[in-house]
């Protein structure tokens, strides 16, 4: 738990035995909706979700000034009315950098966890189907692959990729992301394949794709987007953590985590420099680990408080 | 002794002893001197070797020197000195042959003496290893044929040049006249280690070859410090030699390294008093303590800024690419030359002016023979509005610079000094291109295969004189793919002239050197950005220390003031 | 010690050693990509000279042989190689000291987010809706989710700057590693979000206990069955922690990597980062593979501790 996206680790602990028939399915979302609703502190999480993306959105269009434009005042400038958050330590206004590692931040969640969530289901579902030696062979990988720091793989997988472009970013935080989705998979689908609805769709000759994708897939779905929800705060740590090391987003990127890595030596001198991004920074996993939070207790009504 | 105590003390500003200024050292005669006599300082990453066979870096060199001696050294202002050589060497009237005279009475601190021997040992096992500065023997007959570029190739043991016609003469026969060659050895490559220490050096299964250095009982040489104690990547310790050869080691009585510790760290623990000096073996604070130093009166003095005999340029591929071609290009260089505000780079990218200062007086740093001048080099001019219509009519639609690339290896100084020329150039041009960040050997690679279209080139003067330039830099075999010359940059008026100035002393040699680099300048070679700078904090009670622009002060002149 | 147990030792072992195999072959793969990177240099050096390089270090042999000469001298004699950037420098001496420190961290690390986690979700539970409950909930919402760095630089702003000026330079010594004074900053930065999940699990398995009406009754009665109860539910409480301290020890190991790398602290973490920088491939293969070790051992020991705890438990 700590520290690194390992932590988001336990999780499927919550989620792991929840599973839902069609039949309930219907009224299950709605009951779902209106339990996060009443859940305050989620709504605060979904909030800052939302304006984080309008954010994103806004910064690919316009920002105060430019995010790469240097020397546009004094150098660790305090903040003021032109630049509310200061400037940074080559007088870049620290806003418009804020806005713009939104983005970045936004597109490193979403982009692992969609990649990782579509590999960890993949072969979550092939375990959990198929059995044997299938199974046998990817437990193994799950279980060998935990025993390794995911940070240390991901830093070793970019310095050998010898590059720092987003894309290959999300592919290397990817590569140690999926084993909880496909853990959590794996166990729905070792539950789901047992059960009668299953059992009657083989019965008239679906065949395993049909059998995965339509059957045991959509009734998984809850405990999936909720594992997945957490996939994005824990990328987007990962991002910061690999660019506050010198291994994320190439400069002038406006990542947050190497806003703090620049500032941080002049903590001393100008804080603010590496304060802001390191508040947003938490401020929004804060926010997307809440709405996770929200989102489980809903979909999963045992674990309601 | 307490060293929190002093900080208080020299807070109520106990600061006159602030007796030697920038590049100053010495000057402390008739001051008391502390009782102990104990040097601590700290180095970020650990020394990678102290064989001077091997030695290349400028950590490493710093140490090295400490503890290894050779014929001749530099003095403080650079200057070529006998150390056990006695004299200068008798040079045939054709410049061919050098005879050198040893002083009698040199030995190693394990009471080895040092003959000729010794050195022609030294010399054929440098050359041997064949490592970056092996090339300081190129000019003596037989050297390709103890280090031949061919792998495959059969290496001879010795070169055929060096003889020794008694144990205090040594006597070398070059290929060529090479006005350099007396420069070259008084660098740490050519320093004498003991040969029954480190035995036979063609034997792969001889250990002793490798790990000699890494322990104290065989890490002899003959300078005035041996060390005495080392723990990878944990600490060092220093001691002078008792009863050294060449007289008296200086009043410090014992130097502690710490290793491992950051910059900023260090810089904390200066403040309390930890360490007495810092910077030393090219060590630097941060740009921000270095802007908190010199925004605080009192801290201000114990901040010292040297020039460095580095140069920092924006180099640009002559071979293929935008730039290709010494009249093709010639506009859209200079555009991009003209483009940058040298003040601005200095300012945001330098941390006002902290960490390097602007290049405006060409190529060779200043300080050095073969600079030429203040406000000299027309490239550093910053004219925004003449670079953005050069440009334009250069490349009218932009198709030219479409997908181009910075190339840099990245560290926190490049990332901001790139950053910096990266926005100058799309504020002023429009150009708009991407930084392209790697590792130091993936740099070196692209830009010596010529697949770099423009990049960070950089050069650390290793000695005073042009030609470690010139050859190493640009010249037409350099531009060949794997040779230096990242630019790939061959004009043979500026060979010609080098290759005739290489021979001639230096005196004469360096306005053919200046000549050759007008030419470079006329053909817009680069978009100079930076010299560079060396920071040390120190004290205001340790007297002595300092840089040269190229090397540190020997300990030999340190002292520790009562405090 | 049951054959149960037995068996699951061995099997845990296997687990360790196969996956200690398989990182050390694909790391070496990996890097073998990359050979003589690490001897790159401002200058240029010929040809020969950096076959002689690769030469001596066994590079230039097919990398499956190289591997089995590793794996043979790791085996027989305990040498993990030579390094890259030292020539001469065995790496074995050099991770078993840096190894001394990550570990003496970690555990600092350990036993203050298990005291103070544990204190703080007892407190939480017992003052249930006062605002001690309140700060200590908010503290763990948060703290769960702030990057460790983020709480190292508060920490520091906070030593450094803030009791440095107050004191007069006195509070603080420096940064580093090896005085006692040194410790807990950075292991309040390493422990902190470990510190808020335990803090979580406690509160709510100690009100779950609290909650049941024997409890209610003891806890009318008095200060003495006060104390009684606390006990009793304490020991209910710990059972969730135990099931979470095997991702808290890789997390904390994981986590050890920045930390030690911001507070320059000589461990394993700081050479893994600097290894990886200056291209010494050697001394990644090294520390990669002992850190898989390490991740094991600790993951085992955390397993071979939950009988003792909770004897419910059985292999």
């Amino acid at each position: 738990m700590a520290t690194a996206p390992s932590d988001y680790v336990f999780q499927d602990e919550f989620t792991a035995d929840s599973t839902y028939e069609v039949g309930e399915a219907v009224s299950l979302w709605k009951d779902a909706w209106r339990r996060l609703t009443s859940n305050y502190f989620a709504l605060f999480g979904l909030a800052v979700i939302v304006l984080l993306l309008l954010v994103a959105i806004v910064s690919q269009f316009w920002t105060p000034y430019p995010t790469w434009k240097q020397g546009i005042g004094p150098t660790y400038g305090g903040p003021s009315a032109a630049h509310p958050f200061g400037l940074d330590q080559v007088g870049r206004d620290i806003l418009s950098r804020l806005m713009g590692g939104a983005a970045i931040a936004l597109a490193v969640g979403l982009g692992t966890a969609l990649l990782s969530s579509v590999i960890g289901i993949a072969l979550g579902l092939l375990a959990g189907f198929y059995r044997g030696w299938v199974d046998t062979m990817i437990s193994l990988l799950i279980n060998v692959w935990y025993g390794i720091p995911d940070l240390l793989v991901v830093m070793l997988f970019v310095v050998i990729i010898n590059s720092r472009e987003l894309k290959w970013i999300i592919v290397a935080i990817s590569i140690t992301a999926w084993l909880n989705m496909a853990r959590l998979v794996r166990g729905q689908t070792l539950a789901l394949r047992e059960r009668e609805f299953v059992e009657a769709a083989r019965s008239i000759g679906t065949r395993d794709v049909g059998l995965l994708t339509r059957h045991i897939l959509p009734n998984a779905l809850g405990p999936i987007i909720v594992q997945a929800t957490y996939l994005i705060p824990a990328a987007i740590l990962f991002e910061a953590f690999l660019s506050f090391l010198g291994l994320g987003a190439p400069p002038p990127e406006p990542s947050w985590g190497a806003m703090c890595a620049e500032g941080y030596k002049s903590l001393q001198l100008a804080a603010h420099v590496t304060l802001v991004p390191a508040f947003a920074l938490a401020i929004t996993l804060i926010a997307l680990n809440a709405f996770g939070d929200g989102l489980r207790d809903a979909l999963d009504p045992r674990m309601r408080r | 002794m307490s060293r929190i105590r002093f900080r208080a003390l020299a807070l109520a500003g106990i600061g006159a002893f602030v007796a030697f200024a920038c590049g100053g050292g010495g000057g402390s005669t008739g001051q008391d001197l502390a009782s102990e006599q104990t040097l601590h300082t700290t180095i970020k990453d650990d020394i990678g070797t102290l064989d001077p066979g091997h030695v290349s870096s400028g950590v490493d060199i710093s140490f090295t020197q400490q503890i290894f001696s050779g014929l001749y050294k530099f003095d403080q202002n650079l200057k070529v000195v006998p150390d056990i050589a006695s004299g200068m060497p008798d040079v045939s009237s054709d410049g061919k042959t050098y005879t050198f005279h040893l002083r009698k009475g040199a030995k190693f601190w394990n009471g080895d003496p040092i003959t000729s021997k010794d050195f022609l040992y030294s010399w054929n096992r440098t050359t041997y290893l064949a490592d970056a500065y092996s090339t300081v023997f190129q000019p003596v007959v037989g050297y390709s044929a103890v280090a031949p570029d061919d792998p495959k190739a059969p290496k001879a043991k010795t070169l055929e040049g060096l003889t020794a016609p008694d144990d205090y003469t040594i006597k070398a026969q070059l290929t060529d006249p090479a006005g350099y060659w007396l420069t070259e050895l008084a660098l740490w490559t050519a320093n004498v280690v003991d040969q029954k220490v480190i035995g036979d050096y063609t034997d792969k299964n001889n250990q002793a070859n490798d790990v000699w250095w890494t322990k104290p009982e065989t890490a002899v040489g003959s300078g005035p410090f041996k060390m005495t104690q080392r723990t990878a990547k944990q600490s060092m310790e220093f001691k002078p030699v008792d009863g050294w050869w060449g007289g008296s080691p200086g009043s410090l009585t014992d130097i502690k390294v710490d290793i491992g510790v950051d910059e900023v760290s260090a810089v904390k623990k200066f403040e309390s008093g930890g360490y007495d000096i810092y910077g030393f073996a090219n060590q630097s604070p941060s740009v921000d303590d270095i802007l908190r130093y010199k925004g605080d009166p009192t801290k201000k003095k114990l901040l010292h800024i040297y020039p460095s005999a580095r140069s920092s340029w924006l180099g640009f591929n002559f071979q293929q690419g935008p730039f290709k071609g010494i009249a093709e290009g010639h506009d859209g260089r200079e555009s991009f030359a003209h483009a940058i505000d040298r003040a601005q780079v200095v300012d945001i990218g330098c941390g006002k002016g902290a960490t390097c200062t602007a290049a405006n007086g060409g190529l060779i740093a200043k300080g050095l023979k073969g600079y030429l001048g203040d406000n000299t080099d027309p490239l550093a001019k910053f004219d925004a509005a003449a670079a953005k219509a050069e440009y334009q009519k250069w490349d009218p639609n932009g198709a030219k610079v479409a997908g181009l690339k910075l190339s840099y290896n990245t560290n926190a100084v490049n990332d901001t000094l790139y950053g910096n020329v990266q926005s100058q150039i799309r504020a002023n041009l429009g150009v708009s291109f991407a930084l392209d960040p790697s590792d130091f050997p993936s740099l070196i690679k692209k830009r010596n295969a010529k697949q770099a279209l423009m990049f960070r080139d950089s050069w650390g003067a290793d000695y005073d004189h042009p030609q470690d330039w010139f050859d190493n830099l640009w010249n037409c075999a350099q531009a060949k793919p794997g040779g230096q010359n990242s630019a790939g940059y061959c004009s043979k008026p500026v060979d010609d002239l080098v290759q005739k100035a290489d021979t001639q002393p230096i005196d004469q040699a360096v306005p053919a050197y200046k000549q050759a680099q007008q030419l470079m300048i006329k053909d817009a070679f680069d978009a100079p950005l930076t010299y560079g700078t060396q920071t040390y904090l120190s004290q205001t009670y340790v007297s002595g220390s300092g840089y040269n622009s190229l090397y540190d002060y020997s300990w030999t002149g340190y002292k520790i003031l009562k405090h | 010690m049951t054959r149960g147990t037995l068996l699951y030792i061995g099997q845990r072992t296997l687990l360790i050693v196969l996956t200690a195999f398989i990182v050390s072959s694909i790391v070496f793969i990996g890097v073998h990509q990359l050979p003589g990177n690490a001897f790159v240099g401002e200058r240029r050096t010929s040809a020969a000279s950096q076959q002689a390089l690769l030469q001596h270090y066994g590079l230039d042999k097919p990398w499956p042989q190289q591997y089995g000469t590793w794996v043979t001298g790791v085996l027989t004699r305990g040498d993990l190689g030579e390094s890259l950037k030292q020539r001469g420098q065995k790496i074995t001496p050099l991770l078993l000291r840096e190894a001394r420190v990550s570990v003496s961290l970690g555990l600092f690390a350990m036993a203050f987010c298990i005291i103070f986690g544990m204190g703080l979700g007892i407190l939480a539970a017992v003052k249930q809706n006062t605002w001690i409950d309140y700060v200590a909930s908010f503290l763990a919402t948060v703290g769960y989710s702030m990057p460790n760095f983020v709480t190292a630089f508060l920490l520091i702003l906070l030593t450094v700057t803030g009791f440095y000026a107050w004191s007069g330079g006195n509070f603080y010594e420096d940064i580093g590693w090896g005085k006692l004074e040194q410790i807990p900053v950075p292991a309040i930065a390493l422990g902190l979000l470990p510190m808020t999940l335990i803090t979580r699990l406690t509160r709510a398995s100690m009100l779950e206990v609290i909650r049941q009406d024997y409890v209610r009754t003891a806890w009318a009665k008095g200060l003495r069955s006060r104390v009684v109860i606390v006990r009793h539910a304490l020991r209910n409480a710990l059972i969730p922690v135990i099931t979470v301290l095997g991702p808290i020890t890789t997390g904390v190991i994981t986590g050890s990597v920045v930390i030690e790398y911001l507070f320059g602290i000589p461990g394993l973490g700081k050479e893994f980062v600097s290894s990886i920088f200056q291209r010494d491939y050697n001394v990644v293969i090294a520390v990669f593979t002992f850190y898989a070790v390490l991740v094991g051992l600790a993951n085992l020991a955390v397993d071979l501790v939950y009988p003792i705890l909770d004897p419910r438990i059985r292999y």
